[in-house]
Formats: structure tokens, C-alpha cells, sequence
């Protein structure tokens, strides 16, 4: 059965330091895949190499069974694997609603032939202007319409960056640390639109968080990286119980309870 | 409604006053003015996705040069002899970009710079062809359908219109669905590629419709001096045409339009003084670099931006 | 044949040292602050003139005349910064359009006040040198050399002195620089000033051996992208193995085959280079 994201060995070395050492995982349909590992365990360089943000030293990345090796990151974004990171994933200067709408006409403006002889027609200003609003209600950031995006309180800029991936449709959902700077009821909200975007979207999403409470309460199964590899895969019931991963986050230890 | 009166007004008055004011001294200025202004809005569209391209004075050559080799070695019309210069440029423009506008920034500036320098050599080395650095003499002039263009003042009304052209151009380039792509490349390109977008495929579209311009406007200047030479083409004529960008405005295709219009004629009054004239671009570019960098047309907006608010 | 090849690479190394400096300056300044000075070869000429006018003009000695020159550079580097490209800094943009005006403002101003003529520097050293088959003039031989001993100490103040440890540190990252509570503006000024000075030497090295005119900086300027493309913008490293590995190559191909085609050549290497892996040999992404 071909998974989803199928990962086989990934590896990426900067000179003499190993990022990412030999990742191997396959996530599932309809399935929420966490990421966990304490701080510089190649969780977003991860992310990168996936995305073709970065180029892997070895080792493989097939989406739906297609390689996407040697894929720039607008590429792999056309096959559907959309990100969004804790860096801007906004445009600043555009108000919400422009945002979305831009996001949704970007979804089918991605190679300037697409413009040959017709520009954008009024039907699909349209379905952009609706596709917006859909996501602005799905969001809860209707008061924040008009208002430009750098104004907003920092939740509501990330959930715009969600908003905006959305907005292109994507298969697979490539998340990094979408609950960082969120307080506890933001945070269990998200795990709620997880949940309904997994099930009235379809959406697959694949999830890099460092809120442990978030990724065990949401996720179907859970990767654990340190120092670039894999220590272990699986349930979340399996990883808690897990001495490496425990070990793993030293200190933290109270974290997994 | 106001707008449109005003902009009818301008281009009455652009067209109709060289047969008002019969001084072939100043036609002679206006006609560089527009080629100038052509030229600068070729700049213009490159500058407005934020890369510092410095061929175009190479390009304006590459045009000229191919024009005027058309129509004296193969005896081509002006008709076909002038859209082949753009469309030459054109290709070579498109052929390259995939290439250059792999990287941005100063390394963009340094290929295009390292491009404009050769395609200058090449036209003081290549001397069968290009005549070295005596040049081309005796380029036929221009003739549409049969009207032979021997006054300024046709040459004028001919620039005046390849200019109104390519303000069209950028203005609807910019306004329309791929303005708004660029726009969204250049406020976030890492988002906007992250979501789908080619980037590069669109700037080598700018940059194949901005060297097409900047071959036309060879085309005519050609045609008009009836003289070439590789020192026409060299990077003091792009410095020129930044110039006229900084100054003008960046943001709107309005501000090298302005631009031209306000520096051209300016070293045909100070012609004995051509240090002076350097000097006074240097400190022209850092005084508006620093203190209006976004040049007259932009600063009127900002002005009139915040007297609104 | 060993006389040609001898011949070659020694004109290549003492060319190339000065490349090394031309190119050393110009990456030092786009390490620290992500500037790309392309006044940079204005200032090799304004030390040049400076001591065209102080040694040959004036009749100051040599070494006096030499010292001022370069330091001059260095001030008017410093000054340029401060007044000027601080102000520009975040903006890339805006930076490479203030520092081509810089470049030509200066040309200008040399224009104004020297004319357009080429005018010579007294030469402090004359005769050949006669190494085996191969024949060097003693001018420069002692360029090469001075180039070898300012490289030297350019080494020593970056590794060993307090300020030289700063800028290595800034050039990494500045924001965790300053929490270490250096002051990036202060070591600003000091890199465009070290920048320049390096430049600086080169010019005032070279004013005796060619001419001195206004537009003397261009070339070297040229010179200078080229080495940092090859050798990657920000490597110091990089910087010196491109100049010497440049000064050899064209040393090769002038001889060969003239001097036109060298620059075709340099001109093609930089295209390909750039355009298959901007970040040279040994650089990091600008």
C-alpha cells in the first residue's frame, strides 16, 4: 500500500554536521502524523528537505508514489504539499480577506502562460472572493476582514498563514509549530480544526510541534527525532511509554505525563 | 472622470506641439526624450520586481545595431527591420533569462553587467559586422509605408508613440493579474513560491517583454542618428536611464516618464561641462537614494497619502 | 619552456596578489555588512592620485607618501560609510544604486580635478630581476612583495587582535554579536575603513607601475567581482585563492592569446560561474 508521504532514508549533512540521519517514516490516509524531539533534532531541516526547500544529501521523498527529488519548492507545492512555518507565511502588507484571495488566485497563476490571452476572468475573481470568506468563517477571523495582516494579534497572523495554505487546496499539510505562541484554549482550538479539517477536508496533515500535550491529544501516530534520527515511531499511548523518547527529553520527562 | 480629462489633455498637447512650436532644435531634444522614456520604462518593468538589471543600454545596442545592419546589409523596410530589432532582443533576452535570473541581487547585477560589457566588446572587436569603434555611418532613414521620416518632428511623433506604447504596456503589466503575481513575489517570494508559484518563469516574462522594448528603442535611435557607435551602449547610457528611474520613481510607470522629461534635455544645456554633468547624476542618485528614494512621482503620492489621512 | 611557464606564473602571482587585496577589501565589506561597494575601485584610484600628487607632484618621499595614500583611502572608506551607506543599509536595493553614484560621483570629482589624461607616479624601485630564465621588474617584484607583507598583517590583525576578532564575529552574525555586546556600527565603519585601506594599498602600489587616470578603478573593480565570484562573496579564503588562481590564468591567456580574449574569457567564467553555483568556491549564500 503506498502511503502518503513515503520517507526512506532521508539524510542531509551541512559540512560536518548531520542534520537529518537516515529518516525513514510513511504516513497513512487520513491520518495526523506528529513530529516531536527537543530543539535542533532536525524537525524543520526535516520539513525543508521534504518541501525541496533543501536538497538531501541521501535518501529518498515520494508523495502519493511520485519522487520528488530535485523538485523546487514551488513544484512540490503544485503537487499539493502545502507549508506553513513560524516564519512570515503572510503577506504583510495586504489586508485578510486580500490574503485569502490572493492565495486562491496564486493556486492557478503558477506559470505566467496560464495569463496568455485571458488574464484573470470575472468568474474567477468570484470563486476567489467566495473560497476567502469560506475560510475566513472556517478561521473565525471575519472581524479581522479588512484589516492588514501585520496588525493582527500574533494567533490570529498564524491562523492566517493556515488560512492561506488552505486557500490552495492542498493534500498534504506540512505544519511547523502551528501552536507556538499560542496559550492553552487557542491551542486546543487548533486541535479541533485539525480535526475537522482531517475529516470534512480530507486534508492530510503532518505535524512539527513542540507542545507535546497538542501532538498526543491530536495526532494518530508520532515520529520522535533527536539529534536527526529517529528514536521512535508510533501511537501515542507507545511513545509515551517509550525510555528513549523519556530520555530523550530529559527534564521534560513531566511533559509526556 | 477628472483623470481621464487631464491625461487627454497631456496627450493632445504632446502630440500637437511640435506643429505649433516649429524649432527643430528642440524636436531634436524631444525625440531623445521619448526614446529615452522607452527605454527607461524597459528598465522600469525590471527595476519593479526589484532586480538591478544594467544590460539594457547593451540591449538598446543589440537593437540598434541589428536594425540598422537589417536595413543596409539585406535592404529590409523600416517595418520589418524595426519589429525584428525588438523581437531579436526579445529572444536573446528570453533565451538567457532562465539562465540569469536563476540568482537576484548583486549577483544578477553582476551577470548583467558581465553580459552588457561583452555585447559592447563584441562591438568594437567584431569589426566586419559592427564596424568596430568607428561604427556604423550612413543607417537609411526611417520610412512607414512609403512616408519617408526625414524631419525630427516625425521621428518624434513616432518615438512619442513607441513611448506611449510601452507606458501602456507596464501599466497594464502591473495592474493586471500577473502585476499581481509579481506584486506578491516581490512582497513575499518565499510564500508566494511555497503556494505554487513559478517565480521564475515570471521575471524572465518581464524581462523578455523589457528587452523587447529596450530593442525597439534602439531600433529608432538608429535610425534617427543614422550613426552608431559601441560608445553609445556603454554602461554611463544605462547610469543615464537609472538615473531618470531613481529620480523619476520606481514604483509607477509615471516616474520614468518624468524622469525623462525633466533629465534629458538637461545635458544638451550643460554640453561643454560633461564632468559636471557625471558629477551631477552622482550626487543626484545619493541625494535621492537617501533622502526620496522613491523618487518624485512616489513622493507625491506618499504626500498625498498622508494629507488624505 | 620552463623560462615561459616560470615566466607566466610569476607574472600571475604578483598580479594576482594584488587582485588578492583588490578582492580581500571588497568581500571583507560585504561579509560584515552585506554591502556590495561598487566604489570600491574608486578608491584604488583616490590613493593612486593621492600619492601621484604627494610623491610626484610634491616631492614627498616614498614611504611617507605611500603611508598617507593608503590611510587616506581608508579615512575616505570610513567617512563614506558613515555619512552615507549607514544610512541605506537595510535596503539592498537602494545600497547598490547609493554606491554606483558613490563611484561615479567620485570619478567625477578626479575628472574635475586632474583631467582626463593619463598621468604617471615616480617609480621607488627600478630595474629587473633575473630569476633563471625568467625576467621580472623590479617594480613588480616590489609590489608583490608589499602586496605578500600587507596580506600578512591583514591576517594577524583579523585572527590576533581584539578588533580584527570582532569583525570575524560580526561577519558570522551580527544579532548574537551584540548581545555580546558589540557595536555593529562601530565595526561597520571600521570594515569599510580596513576595505577601503586594503584598496587603497593596491592602488598606491600599482600608481608607478601603470598610469594614473580617473577611470583606473574600473578594471581593477572588475577584477575584484571576478576573484569574489570565484572565489564566493564573504570568503576571505576564497578571496585569496581566487585572486592568485585569476592573476595566473589571465597571465596564461594574455600571453597566449592576447589580452581581448583573456577578458571574453573572464567574462564567460563569471556568466557560468554565477549562473551553475553563485556561491563559488568557497562562499556562502549572499
Amino acid at each position: 500500500m503506498t502511503g502518503v508521504l513515503e520517507v526512506s532514508g532521508l539524510s542531509k549533512r551541512f559540512g560536518g554536521l548531520t542534520a537529518v540521519d537516515r529518516v525513514s517514516f510513511t504516513t497513512d490516509a487520513g491520518e495526523l502524523f506528529g513530529i516531536i524531539g527537543p530543539n535542533g533534532a532536525g524537525k524543520t531541516t526535516l520539513f525543508n528537505l521534504v518541501t525541496g526547500t533543501l536538497r538531501p544529501t541521501a535518501g529518498r521523498v515520494r508523495f502519493r508514489g511520485e519522487n520528488l527529488a530535485g523538485l523546487r519548492p514551488d513544484a512540490v507545492a503544485r503537487r499539493g504539499i502545502v507549508r506553513t512555518s513560524q516564519a512570515t507565511t503572510i503577506f504583510r502588507e495586504a489586508s485578510v480577506l486580500d490574503n485569502l484571495r490572493r492565495a486562491h488566485l496564486l493556486r492557478t497563476l503558477h506559470q505566467p502562460a496560464r495569463l496568455l490571452g485571458r488574464g484573470v476572468r470575472a468568474a474567477e475573481l468570484a470563486a476567489a472572493e467566495a473560497g476567502a470568506k469560506e475560510i475566513l468563517q472556517l478561521l473565525a477571523l471575519d472581524r479581522f476582514a479588512s484589516q492588514k495582516a501585520r496588525e493582527l494579534p500574533y494567533g490570529s497572523q498564524k491562523l492566517l498563514g493556515l488560512g492561506i495554505a488552505l486557500a490552495t487546496r492542498p493534500r498534504l499539510l506540512l505544519m511547523d509549530e502551528p501552536a507556538a505562541g499560542l496559550n492553552s484554549s487557542e491551542t486546543d482550538a487548533l486541535a479541533d480544526l485539525f480535526r475537522r479539517l482531517r475529516a470534512e477536508r480530507g486534508i492530510d496533515i503532518v505535524l512539527v510541534e513542540h507542545d507535546v500535550r497538542l501532538i498526543m491529544s491530536v495526532c494518530d501516530r508520532i515520529l520522535v527525532l533527536n539529534y536527526g534520527r529517529a528514536i521512535a515511531i508510533g501511537r501515542p499511548e507507545e511513545i509515551r511509554a517509550n525510555p528513549e523518547v523519556i530520555e530523550a527529553y530529559l527534564g521534560g520527562a513531566d511533559e509526556l505525563a | 472622470m477628472a483623470r481621464r480629462i487631464v491625461f487627454a489633455v497631456l496627450a493632445l498637447a504632446a502630440v500637437g506641439w511640435p506643429f505649433l512650436v516649429e524649432n527643430r532644435y528642440l524636436t531634436h531634444i524631444a525625440v531623445l526624450v521619448t526614446i529615452s522614456m522607452t527605454l527607461a520604462l524597459s528598465l522600469n518593468m525590471m527595476l519593479r520586481i526589484g532586480q538591478l538589471s544594467v544590460v539594457h543600454a547593451a540591449f538598446m545596442g543589440l537593437g540598434a545595431y541589428t536594425s540598422a545592419l537589417l536595413s543596409m546589409r539585406l535592404g529590409l523596410p523600416f517595418l520589418l527591420a524595426f519589429p525584428a530589432a525588438g523581437l531579436l532582443v526579445a529572444a536573446i533576452a528570453a533565451a538567457l533569462g532562465p539562465v540569469f535570473l536563476r540568482v537576484k541581487g548583486v549577483y544578477f547585477v553582476l551577470l548583467t553587467f558581465a553580459l552588457g560589457e561583452g555585447i559592447v566588446l563584441i562591438f568594437q572587436e567584431w569589426v566586419s559586422l559592427f564596424g568596430g569603434n568607428n561604427g556604423i555611418y550612413g543607417i537609411p532613414k526611417a520610412s512607414l509605408l512609403g512616408f519617408a521620416m526625414s524631419t525630427p518632428r516625425a521621428y518624434y511623433l513616432f518615438g512619442l508613440c513607441l513611448a506611449g506604447i510601452a507606458f501602456l504596456v507596464a501599466v497594464r503589466i502591473f495592474r493586471s493579474a500577473l502585476g499581481a503575481v509579481l506584486d506578491s513575489l516581490n512582497e513575499n517570494e518565499d510564500l508566494s513560491q511555497s503556494l505554487g508559484v513559478n517565480a521564475r518563469s515570471y521575471r524572465v516574462c518581464v524581462f523578455t517583454v523589457s528587452g523587447f522594448f529596450a530593442g525597439l528603442g534602439g531600433s529608432v535611435y538608429a535610425h534617427y542618428t543614422s550613426f552608431l557607435s559601441p560608445e553609445a551602449f556603454s554602461f554611463w547610457t544605462l547610469v543615464d536611464l537609472l538615473v531618470i528611474n531613481v529620480v523619476g520613481g520606481i514604483a509607477s510607470p509615471i516616474g520614468p516618464v518624468v524622469g525623462a522629461i525633466l533629465l534629458v534635455p538637461l545635458p544638451e544645456l550643460l554640453r561643454d561641462a560633461k564632468q559636471y554633468q557625471m558629477l551631477t547624476y552622482g550626487l543626484l542618485l545619493m541625494t535621492f537614494v537617501i533622502f526620496l528614494p522613491s523618487g518624485i512621482v512616489g513622493g507625491i503620492r506618499d504626500l498625498r497619502r498622508r494629507r488624505r489621512t | 619552456m620552463l623560462g615561459l611557464s616560470l615566466q607566466i606564473v610569476l607574472n600571475g602571482v604578483t598580479t594576482g596578489l594584488v587582485y588578492v587585496l583588490m578582492a580581500l577589501g571588497f568581500t571583507l565589506i560585504f561579509g560584515i555588512m552585506r554591502v556590495v561597494n561598487f566604489a570600491h575601485g574608486e578608491l584604488y584610484m583616490a590613493a593612486a592620485f593621492a600619492i601621484y600628487v604627494l610623491n610626484g607632484k610634491l616631492g614627498w618621499n616614498y614611504v611617507p607618501a605611500i603611508v598617507f595614500s593608503v590611510a587616506f583611502a581608508g579615512l575616505l572608506g570610513s567617512v563614506l560609510e558613515r555619512v552615507l551607506f549607514r544610512r541605506v543599509i537595510g535596503n539592498e536595493f537602494n545600497c547598490m544604486i547609493l554606491a554606483l553614484a558613490v563611484s561615479i560621483a567620485l570619478q567625477s570629482v578626479a575628472l574635475i580635478a586632474f583631467g582626463p589624461d593619463e598621468v604617471g607616479a615616480p617609480r621607488p624601485v627600478t630595474g629587473v630581476l633575473r630569476l633563471g630564465p625568467a625576467v621580472i621588474p623590479a617594480d613588480r617584484l616590489f609590489v608583490g612583495g608589499m602586496a605578500m607583507l600587507l596580506l600578512a598583517a591583514f591576517y594577524v590583525f583579523l585572527n590576533k587582535t581584539h578588533l580584527g576578532l570582532m569583525m570575524r564575529a560580526v561577519a558570522q552574525d551580527a544579532e548574537i554579536a551584540a548581545l555580546h555586546g558589540i557595536q555593529p556600527k562601530l565595526i561597520h565603519t571600521a570594515a569599510f575603513g580596513i576595505g577601503s585601506l586594503l584598496a587603497g594599498a593596491a592602488g598606491a602600489l600599482m600608481a608607478p607601475v601603470y598610469t594614473v587616470f580617473p577611470y583606473m578603478g574600473e578594471l581593477p573593480m572588475m577584477k575584484a567581482f571576478i576573484v569574489v565570484v570565484l572565489g564566493g562573496l564573504g570568503s576571505l579564503p576564497g578571496a585569496v585563492i581566487g585572486g592568485l588562481l585569476l592573476g595566473i590564468v589571465e597571465s596564461a591567456f594574455a600571453t597566449m592569446l592576447g589580452t581581448t580574449v583573456a577578458a571574453l574569457v573572464a567574462f564567460g567564467v563569471v556568466v557560468a560561474i554565477i549562473a551553475i553555483r553563485p556561491e563559488g568556491l568557497m562562499g556562502r549564500r549572499a
